[in-house]
């Protein structure tokens, strides 16, 4: 069993690394405990729908990668459970379920201990229904699977989202891959990233201040992009390794890393221009934008130094956080500040990167 | 050993975390055709993939006397190319997209990627994307991205693998025109050779992690 939930469920983690720090930073990063705790109790005592499409979409995301994975080749082995008992392989299909929604289920824990607090225990019956009917599924589901191996491999085919011919460069292609192959991870950093840059600028505007606070909150709501970072950093060791193979100068590929992050950012940008088009001027911005894609190009360049996986990267970009902030207190200009990131950056990246 | 070095390696050491693969202390060919052998994991992979400027490593990796691969990259790079054996690409990407983007960073003659693509039969498929390729198919496009541009060494790691028999005589005569044309190759391959024109200048073996003639 343990080879089947490691080949599964930390697997699942592994490719979805980059969609779980998003989740955790605007889950942690954005909202405050007592808005988690109101969420809660909005759970609790009102309609259970939300929370019913919020695990129903959590399931069908789990489910639709349990079985793509045991349809690929590799995965070819995982049909020898067919052959297990009936209570032996409920047993194991309900510990793979229990673990892909095991973050469903923290949340479900939450609310419990929510209910308990605020003698709301009669509305658990509800919650606790949509995991435990959502861990029934995903056991029927892989049931089926593993009685109908897929002996062949269905190749997911993939239709031209273009009118026009591919652009021949791999900033497009990388761009093109986060959006085909990462879009929930592309989705939640970007709608996280947007979350604090207008929360922000809007708290910007409700007094006199200079230009650290935008310069503290910006460089912390640019942490949502990590995630899309070690996904752009997973994309060139895997899905492109064979690129490294090509003639392309460090200065092209460094370019190139910086255009893909800055087109990133491009979203970013536009919210702080027009919630800050009023509050800053033209110089201000450019210098709030120059830090943000610094961030972003030395935790990218840190990764090649490093090849941490990106959990373990978390505690460096805390560090980090404190670090800069500490530098933007002490009134360091931001182009400074930027030049700081950047030269170690580039450094780590032409002397790891290959 | 005759002629001018095409391939100088010297203190080559690699390692997966506390797991040495490799140690090669010196070893140089001329222009020819090497055949390297080993058994399974001994690293002939490891072996291509370091020389083909994949991998990190820790040695000198020169090209004729001259392209360092740390000092010169590029120019390493622009010379020698690679095709794997397992070859893996964006599954979104069409062949297509693929050959024009290495033959403009490999600056390839006019018409060579239509002409490479037309006789492995790639064109056939240019359009659709790597996803839905066999590996047959898959294994083809990487035999003419690694012909693509102006080589001194290619090397082919199994490269008749999963190919038909039409692709390997398209092969075999694609090496036997590209050896006229000075350009030398490092083949590893568990299936013989059994065309005399491509016959291996030498052969060698990866033994106790570093390569020794035979």
């Amino acid at each position: 069993m343990k080879v089947l939930f490691e080949a599964t469920v930390n697997e699942f983690y592994r490719q979805k690394a980059g969609f779980f720090a998003a989740l955790l930073l605007v889950g942690f990063g954005v909202l405050t405990e007592r808005e988690h705790y109101g969420l809660a109790l909005f759970f609790l005592t009102g309609s259970p729908a939300g929370f019913w499409i919020a695990v129903g979409l959590y399931a069908v995301m789990a489910g639709i990668f349990w079985n793509s994975l045991w349809k690929s080749p590799p995965y070819a082995f995982v049909y020898q459970a067919r052959l297990l008992a009936l209570p032996s392989r409920i047993f194991l299909l309900t510990c793979l379920s229990l673990g892909l929604l095991l973050p469903v289920i923290a949340y479900s824990i939450w609310i419990t201990y929510v209910a308990w607090k605020e003698n709301f225990a009669h509305s658990l019956g509800m919650i606790w229904a949509a995991p435990l009917s959502m861990i029934l599924i995903l056991m029927a589901g892989a049931d089926w699977r593993l009685k109908h191996p897929a002996t062949y491999y269905a190749q997911k085919k993939t239709r031209p989202i273009f009118s026009f011919a591919r652009p021949a460069t791999p900033v497009f292609w990388t761009l093109e891959w986060l959006v085909r192959e990462r879009g929930l991870t592309l989705l939640l950093c970007k709608l996280g990233a947007a979350i604090g840059t207008a929360a922000t600028l809007l708290y910007y505007g409700t007094d006199t201040y200079d230009l650290r606070l935008p310069a503290i909150g910006l460089s912390v709501s640019t942490l949502a992009h990590i995630g899309l970072s070690y996904e752009i950093f997973q994309w060139d060791q895997k899905q492109w390794q064979w690129g490294q193979t090509l003639p392309l100068s460090l200065a092209r590929r460094a370019f190139d890393l910086a255009a893909i992050h800055f087109l990133l950012l491009v979203p970013d940008f536009l919210i702080i221009v027009r919630y800050g088009r009023h509050l800053l001027r033209v110089g201000d911005l450019l210098q709030l934008i120059l830090l943000q894609l610094c961030i972003l190009l030395a935790y990218h360049s840190d990764l090649y130094r490093t090849r941490l996986p990106l959990e373990k990267t978390l505690g460096r970009v805390f560090v980090g956080v404190v670090t800069l902030t500490l530098m933007v207190l002490y009134k360091i200009q931001l182009p400074i500040l930027a030049c700081i990131l950047l030269l170690p950056a580039y450094h780590s990246y032409r002397k790891f990167s290959r | 050993m005759t002629g001018s070095t095409l391939l100088h390696i010297r203190h080559l050491q690699k390692s997966f975390g506390s797991h040495k693969v490799l140690e090669i202390d010196d070893w140089e060919i001329t222009q020819g055709l090497y055949w390297i052998q080993g058994e399974n994991g001994a690293g002939k992979s490891t072996l291509f993939r370091v020389l083909a400027g994949m991998l990190p490593y820790t040695a000198s990796i020169v090209l004729d006397e001259r392209y360092d691969l740390r000092t010169d990259p590029v120019e390493y790079r622009l010379r020698v190319s690679m095709g794997e054996a397992e070859p893996q690409y964006p599954a979104f990407l069409t062949p297509r997209d693929l050959i024009r983007f290495v033959a403009r960073t490999r600056r390839a003659p006019q018409g060579q990627a239509e002409n490479l693509s037309e006789r492995f039969g790639v064109v056939a498929y240019e359009n659709q994307p790597v996803g839905v390729c066999s590996s047959g198919m898959v294994k083809k496009l990487s035999l003419v991205l690694s012909f693509l541009g102006n080589l001194r060494l290619i090397i082919l790691d199994e490269p008749l693998v999963t190919i038909d028999a039409e692709a390997r005589q398209c092969l075999f005569e694609v090496i036997t025109e590209y050896r006229h044309q000075s350009v030398g190759f490092l083949i590893s391959s568990h299936q013989a050779f059994d065309d005399q024109s491509i016959a291996p200048t030498q052969s060698f073996r990866i033994v106790n992690k570093t390569l020794v003639p035979f």
